[in-house]
């Protein structure tokens, strides 16, 4: 196991290296120059100039990298052009939202797929499995955010139950922050699950096939108990590997859900700094999220290792 | 493959290929999902080549120049109503759908074209190049789908051929892995190492004799992708972003929905409808393509 570790460690390495490249380079390509963007369009080109070069602008491209890689080292993202404040702290500020409707979009998504796939799965051919089958492929084909202007129409504006927009921080008040946090996390929870109970549902029906589920039938085992600790106890684990995709998928979906309900989350300073051609708090950005998906994604191999110990050896 | 009837076999012995796709066909007819998800694919191909014969009104027209109403009722002149300007949201869905088709096609273009041989190369060379391309591959895809896709459009500039670039990009690495893979299995199968002995060069086996194989797992994939490009390019021109006026798009009616959501809410129902009938279609027939060409599946269902 030790060994295992080491080695997928040892594998990440130059992928990180490689997220740090793309990044730094993609974002380099961006129109304008620093200069122009702090001093605004109608400066005087020769401060604009001067400034670039104070910034360091004119260097050779794998100077610049340098620099910046070695501040990143060191908790320095550079500083956010319009506002003069530190990108580092400014990004911290904005984890709060994110990270809660991450988790609570996520939760919700299992919530919704484990039960329906493996009930989906432990019967095959059912009509209850040709209605989830349906669900998964319509929840992967809606835009989350058409989903949640539909939902904002019926339940915030229609109904009134859930604000239509805004965050209010949980440790400030539970209750409303949950009552707005409510509509995000399904909008980008239910693609989540269609996707997920999928998965579930082939891993049921896969594990319901194996010996050792008939081995239990033949033994008397009553169904029930047949189902819950031989089937769906196994079926979980191959779902573990998927969690790494879905990561990625909440985060995508943070970018525009956080937009459309205005939470002030990372994916909302995404696009603002886009908008305003922020290049060191898009930067940053981009290689936090890259760094915590392949974290993640690292996680779960190790534990999916963990659990089944034939991947291991491979 | 089967054979089973006089005619199939009189066929084959004429065209092996043709013979195959026949049997391939009588699957597919079949199977009734396929039959309406392609059914569903090619009308809203027709509507997206000939927009003129499919759509009732002008979709530039505005109650400016034709004294129309803004904000009508579905109706019988106009079937999902008219926007804020009075132009027909019937005409302008179907206007939009050539963005979303096209934005596919090349998108998917885009990242076959670039990720296949990279996969390929990857396969078949090994060692110390499959190590670079793929670990490549693995950065690439460590970033969200949407947020390289942003990255690149910040990089590039909004409009629709950075959007169909953007978005090809991003495809790339999934394109690349499902290519590798399929040729790694495939490297070690008795006819590639039968061409090799006798005198055939990598180039011509990985052309000749792997490139073909990996055809169906690229079908399959690209129809399941093309449902994900046009929600990228939606949610893309959703947040102002992506494609822009004059060029047609059901995220951008989306957008301007948004703003009127509260008196208008009807506006963002017909646009979004368009996108899931669409991507829908897509994902099931790339469904039913994978059931039937993945050897691995086939007879399992």
């Amino acid at each position: 196991m030790r060994n295992f570790i080491i080695r997928r460690v040892l594998a990440t390495i130059p992928v990180l290296i490689l997220i740090s490249v793309v990044t730094f380079v993609a974002l380099r390509l961006l129109p304008g120059s620093p200069g122009s963007a702090i001093l605004g369009p109608e400066a005087d080109p020769a401060a604009v100039e001067a400034l670039n070069e104070r910034l360091g602008w004119y260097d050779p491209i794998y100077e610049q990298y340098a620099d910046w890689i070695a501040g990143v080292f060191q908790g320095d993202f550079g500083y956010s052009q319009r506002s003069n404040d530190p990108v580092g702290p400014l990004i911290a500020s904005r984890l709060e939202a994110t990270i809660q409707l991450g988790i609570m979009s996520l939760a919700l998504a299992l919530l919704i797929a484990i039960p329906i796939g493996a009930i989906a799965g432990a019967k095959p051919g059912t009509p209850f499995d040709y209605g989830l089958t349906f669900f998964a492929v319509i929840g992967v084909s809606v835009p989350n955010f058409w989903l949640a202007m539909l939902l904002v129409i019926v339940f915030a504006l229609e109904l009134g139950w859930f604000p239509t927009q805004g965050f209010t921080p949980f440790f400030d008040d539970p209750g409303a922050n949950l009552k707005g946090m409510v509509l995000p996390a399904f909008a980008i929870g239910v693609a989540l699950a269609g996707n997920l109970a999928r998965q579930v549902r082939a891993a049921m029906v896969e594990v319901m096939q194996q010996d050792y589920v008939r081995t239990a039938r033949a033994k008397g085992l009553r169904e029930r108990s047949v189902l819950v600790r031989h089937g769906f106890r196994n079926a979980l684990i191959p779902v573990v590997t998927v969690l790494g995709l879905q990561t990625s998928l909440v985060v995508g979906g943070a970018i525009v859900i956080e937009s459309f309900f205005g939470l002030p989350g990372v994916g909302k300073l995404i696009i603002d700094s886009i908008l305003f051609s922020e290049i060191p708090t898009v930067q940053a950005l981009a290689v936090m999220i890259a760094l915590g998906v392949a974290a993640i994604n690292l996680i779960v191999d190790i534990s999916y290792a963990y659990l089944d110990p034939r991947i291991r050896y491979s | 493959m089967s054979s089973s009837g006089s005619m199939e076999v009189l066929t084959s012995e004429r065209d092996p290929r043709f013979a195959n796709f026949l049997v391939f066909a009588r699957r597919f007819a079949s199977r009734p999902i396929g039959v309406i998800s392609l059914t569903v694919v090619l009308l809203i191909a027709f509507a997206a080549v000939f927009t003129d014969i499919a759509a009732t009104h002008d979709p530039l027209e505005t109650l400016v120049t034709t004294g129309a109403e803004a904000f009508a009722k579905p109706s019988f002149s106009n079937f999902f109503g008219t926007d804020q300007l009075g132009r027909d949201n019937y005409s302008r869905i179907v206007d939009a759908s050539r963005t979303a088709l096209m934005v596919g096609v090349v998108s998917i273009l885009i990242g076959a074209g670039i990720g296949v041989p990279i996969g390929v190369t990857a396969g078949y060379s090994g060692g110390i190049r499959d190590e670079v391309l793929m670990r490549l591959m693995d950065a690439l895809f460590a970033f969200p789908g949407i947020l390289l896709a942003l990255m690149i459009i910040a990089a590039l500039g909004t409009g629709i051929e950075n959007v169909m670039l953007a978005i090809g990009i991003t495809f790339i690495p999934s394109f690349a892995r499902l290519v590798r893979g399929t040729t790694l299995s495939v490297k070690e199968q008795e006819y590639v190492l039968a061409a090799r002995s006798i005198g055939a060069g990598g180039a011509r086996v990985a052309a000749r004799h792997i490139l073909p194989n990996t055809f169906a797992p690229v079908v399959v994939q690209a129809s399941l992708l093309f449902g994900v490009a046009i929600i990228i390019e939606a949610s893309l021109s959703f947040l102002g972003l992506g494609t822009r006026p004059p060029d047609p798009s059901w995220g951008t009616m989306l957008n301007s929905a948004q703003r009127l959501i509260s008196s208008e809410p009807m506006l963002a129902v017909f646009p979004g409808l368009a996108i899931v009938i669409t991507v829908l279609a897509f994902n099931l027939l790339g469904d039913v393509l994978r059931d039937l060409l993945d050897p691995r599946l086939r007879g399992s269902s």
